[in-house]
């Protein structure tokens, strides 16, 4: 085998070896944003559910999620939407700490604990983190 | 029939002085253009503040006031806590029930939010549906949003509302936040009023067919109540030129804008509707209104389940317009059970004004010398002859329908009547639910003679209809199964007036009546399609 073939080897086995490693670490990732990010889309579901709709197939509130697996927290954004005032944390921060609380309990999972609320342009963030599970040892 | 329209709480008591303060304005007019119907109506309607707080309503009539849980609040309200009032409304629970034990209909009014609405708007719900009577609650969702409340008051009154639906009562939801727009700021009591003045507006023209059962058949009202859902009052307004009919463009107007109300919760299509026209105006306008309000209707959804249940009354005073009570569709469901009142208007004699003057004949003009003294004659004078004062049989119908009594006179006995009867005429009456009320009082002679006259109309078309899963012509359905095509299936109009005519002749004079129309059958061709149509509508399909 000539050098040129072995180096064309070489760098075939080194792309595959990476396109294992991202592939594992994404999988890796992937599993551990999955609770994350569905304990943030029920959140929004709930937190949306008892508010006042002017359209029945249109979102009530603005939502992003802003998972960091790594760190095993999920903020949840939300914003007002189509010119109303709600959520704010100008002139509505005891109805959306009411609120919080409200969705945290109706969810009824005690594994996620919310940090302090705050705004961050239009949104108003609610951190949660899930806390370290002794069952899933290792994933901390 | 007794109507009974009660608010409990401030906020409730707010919308109830609206609705107190436009019918008085109404009835000033009435009073001016007929007052006996004003006359009626008043007394037709109570109105009562059920409140914890003394001084809430301070301002009201003291015979209108009726304070709950005088010893629980100490008169001085619920603190803003819905336990406590719902403590004090059981405290006076018999003071409630025996203020319902009068009424047909209870109209209940409340906003969520804070301390007597929220607690005693469900218990006093229950209170009338046990006693078996149509209670139409409104209930005002307040907004949280605009700092109406905080959002933990906002949750109760959501509590209250599934409490209904838990229950299947329907309800009339009110959304304060939707009163509220970024784009024209208004301070509260400027969007309270704003919607206050709608519902007032609705159940105006509501109150005026309710307080005559004429109008209406009961049976229809208890199908309307039945289920839980949300119902909405829509209010549009019609002012044509004296004498004449509403423009297309006034129809149009006004239909959508009893259809479009925002303020309310409703979000199913609508299903059975009580439409309630008044005015002066012509049979040709009414059907326009009812052919836009149904097009309107048909839009929300694909396979429409709007059941329309048309009343007129027959002297409301303006503003005239076109009042709908929209029923949310949430399925077919039992309809309820409500202790109606006989009306015993319908058995009042027909006393004749001035019917009677005594006169005092001596014995000895009669020529009996053996009586001893003078002789009391009762003798009835016969009042003026009234037979030209109605032209058609519909302005007879009218008049039954007020009770007036030359109208009642002619009804009774119609062998000797030069009123001659149309067919076209007939066919319009029998469409119309107080036309009802008013076949009680016609003689036999009129019966016959008015079948008689629907008879001409034969032959029929046969039409082809879809019976659950058999197509059954018109003339082969027994009544019942007529019934139900019409009411459960969307038809072409024409289809729909034909069935309604044998519905309501076998309602009338009996299933035997419907045999004695002849029917013509369809061509193939038409029969297909038109039983095509049919069966592509039914929503059990």
């Amino acid at each position: 085998m000539t050098d040129g073939a072995v180096d064309v080897v070489l760098w075939i086995g080194l792309v595959l070896a990476v396109a294992l490693i991202v592939s594992g670490l994404h999988d890796y990732v992937s599993a551990d944003a999955a609770p994350l990010r569905s304990f943030g889309e029920r959140f929004v579901r709930e937190f949306a559910r008892p508010l006042v709709r002017v359209n029945p197939s249109e979102p009530v509130v603005e939502a992003r999620l802003r998972v960091r697996p790594h760190r095993a927290e999920v903020d949840v954004l939300l914003a007002p939407r189509g010119g109303r005032p709600y959520p704010n944390l100008v002139d509505h921060r005891q109805n959306v700490e009411y609120d919080v609380e409200r969705v945290l309990q109706v969810l009824k999972d005690q594994r996620f604990v919310r940090g302090p609320l705050y705004a961050q342009g239009r949104w108003v963030v609610v951190p949660l983190q899930l806390q370290v599970n002794p069952t899933r040892g290792g994933h901390t | 029939m007794k109507i009974l329209l009660a608010s409990t709480g401030g906020g409730g008591g707010n919308i109830l002085r609206s609705i107190k303060a436009l019918f008085r304005q109404d009835l000033a007019i009435a009073q001016k253009t007929d007052a006996r119907y004003a006359d009626r109506l008043r007394r037709a309607l109570t109105t009562r503040f059920l409140d914890t707080n003394e001084f809430s309503v301070a301002d009201v009539p003291a015979e209108e006031r009726l304070l709950i849980g005088a010893q629980k609040t100490r008169r001085l309200g619920s603190r803003h806590n819905p336990d406590v009032a719902r403590e004090a409304l059981e405290e006076s629970r018999a003071d409630v029930t025996a203020l319902f034990r009068d009424y047909s209909v209870v109209v209940l009014i409340g906003t969520g939010g804070k301390g007597t609405g929220a607690g005693t708007m469900f218990p006093l719900a229950q209170i009338a549906r046990e006693q078996r009577k149509l209670v139409i609650p409104i209930f005002v969702r307040p907004s949280f949003e605009w700092h109406e409340v905080d959002k933990r008051r906002y949750d109760h009154a959501l509590q209250v509302i599934d409490q209904f639906d838990g229950a299947r009562i329907r309800l009339i939801e009110i959304l304060n936040d939707r009163g509220y727009s970024p784009a024209a700021p208004a301070s509260q009591s400027v969007v309270w009023e704003r919607m206050n003045v709608p519902i007032a507006r609705g159940l105006r023209g509501l109150l005026y067919v309710l307080s005559d059962l004429s109008q209406v058949d009961p049976s229809d009202l208890c199908a309307l109540g039945a289920g839980p859902g949300r119902l909405r009052i829509g209010f549009g307004e019609l002012d044509p030129a004296p004498g004449g009919d509403p423009s297309d463009a006034q129809i149009d107007e006004a239909s959508r804008q009893c259809w479009n109300n925002r303020y309310y919760s409703f979000t199913k299509p609508v299903g059975t509707t009580l439409v309630c026209i008044q005015g002066d105006w012509s049979n040709v306008a009414d059907g326009k209104i009812k052919r836009r309000l149904g097009t309107l209707a048909a839009v929300d959804a694909e396979d429409s389940v709007y059941n329309p249940l048309y009343a007129r009354p027959a002297h409301a005073p303006r503003p005239w317009g076109v009042t709908a009570l929209f029923a949310e569709h949430t399925g077919i469901h039992t309809p309820l059970d409500v202790d109606w009142p006989v009306d015993n208007r319908v058995t009042l004699p027909t006393v004749q004004p001035a019917a009677r003057e005594r006169v005092v004949a001596a014995a000895a003009a009669k020529g009996d010398a053996a009586e001893p003294g003078p002789l009391e004659v009762v003798v009835a004078v016969e009042p003026p002859p009234v037979l030209s004062s109605f032209r058609t049989f519909r302005e007879l119908c009218l008049g039954v329908n007020r009770r007036d009594a030359a109208a009642l006179a002619i009804a009774g006995d119609g062998a000797a009547s030069e009123i001659s009867l149309d067919c076209a005429e007939v066919r319009k009456l029998l469409g119309t639910v107080w036309f009802r009320s008013v076949f009680a009082q016609l003689s036999q002679d009129w019966r016959d003679r008015i079948l008689d006259t629907l008879l001409e109309a034969s032959p029929l078309p046969d039409h082809v209809v879809r019976v659950g899963r058999h197509d059954v012509r018109a003339s082969e359905a027994t009544c019942e199964e007529l019934k139900r095509v019409t009411t459960e299936t969307v038809l072409p109009d024409a289809v729909r007036a034909d069935l309604q005519l044998l519905v309501s002749v076998g309602t009338l004079w009996g299933t035997d009546a419907i045999k004695r129309f002849e029917f013509a059958p369809l061509p193939p061709r038409e029969s297909f399609s038109s039983r095509f149509s049919l069966a592509a509508f039914n929503p059990e399909q």
